[in-house]
């Protein structure tokens, strides 16, 4: 299985608008790659998940692989500004992995072809109290 | 020259595409229940007065409980379309999962495990018509 999230996280850590949005957890932001987040992380926080769907594809002398991955953005409902918030950092992670340039993302035993990114949709929480956003990436990977 | 139009087999391979769309959809429909009630799951056991019921592990599709998800999910075949859907409250949060809850994907593995077949599905009615 080629597991993008790590990768997905690492360059996500780089998008420094999106970074500033985000709180800190431990010694990094808290962007988790694994649910149920942590109990102390605080909002607004990031999960980069596997979606379902994709498939397999022939290239010519190798296989490709269509592989969806969702990044959620969550934040407390508290203050209107909370939701321009999370819609401004959906869309700065849309913006960035779009047509982005796949060199700059970590890659062992498999080759990203290239990466678009949806538009930010609102996504489902655990309560009225949070309010989320996702973006769907989807990755053309040669291996 | 002139060119003649046969306006019966226009038409029949227009409801023969419409058949395997019917077709493609019961598919992709009977995938979500067998991926309901026909696989296992591994979650946490309850207990509910005399019935056990084993919820789905994270990752899993969902476990059927009380019937209402799988009531509520319904296809539907418009012209040349199919449609599967989840009409229930807590569809989205189950299929893409929340912060403190990993997704039981299963519409969306259902289309992904029929993927492949649906192409055949669809152009077998058609190419029926074309064989006559």
């Amino acid at each position: 299985m080629i597991d993008l999230s790590v990768s997905i996280r690492k360059y996500l850590l780089t998008i420094t608008g999106f970074t500033d949005i985000i709180s800190d957890y431990n010694t990094s932001k808290a962007i988790f790659n694994f649910r149920p987040v942590p109990e102390d992380a605080q909002y607004p926080m990031s999960v980069v998940q596997p979606a379902s769907g994709g498939g397999d594809n022939d290239f010519l002398n190798c296989f490709k692989r269509s592989i969806p991955y969702h990044v959620f953005v969550y934040n407390k409902n508290s203050e209107p500004y909370d939701l321009i918030k999370i819609d401004e950092a959906a869309n700065l992670v849309a913006r960035s992995f779009h047509r982005m340039d796949v060199t700059k993302l970590e890659q062992s035993g498999f080759k990203i072809v290239s990466v678009t990114a949806s538009n930010p949709f609102p996504a489902p929480a655990d309560d009225n109290e949070t309010v989320a956003r996702a973006i769907t990436l989807n990755f053309e990977v040669k291996y | 020259m002139a060119v003649k139009w046969n306006t019966n087999l226009v038409n029949s391979i227009h409801s023969a595409a419409q058949d395997g769309i019917v077709d493609a959809t019961d598919a992709v429909y009977e995938e979500t229940l067998r991926l309901v009630l026909n696989t296992p799951k591994s979650g946490r056991i309850y207990k509910r007065g005399n019935r056990v019921h084993q919820a789905s592990a994270p990752n899993e599709s969902f476990a059927n409980d009380t019937g209402n998800a799988l009531r509520n999910t319904k296809k539907k075949e418009m012209k040349l379309v199919g449609e599967i859907s989840a009409d229930y409250e807590y569809a989205l949060a189950l299929e893409l999962g929340t912060q403190k809850m990993a997704p039981r994907p299963t519409l969306g593995r259902a289309l992904e495990n029929k993927t492949k077949e649906l192409p055949k599905i669809v152009s077998k009615p058609i190419q029926e018509i074309l064989k006559r």
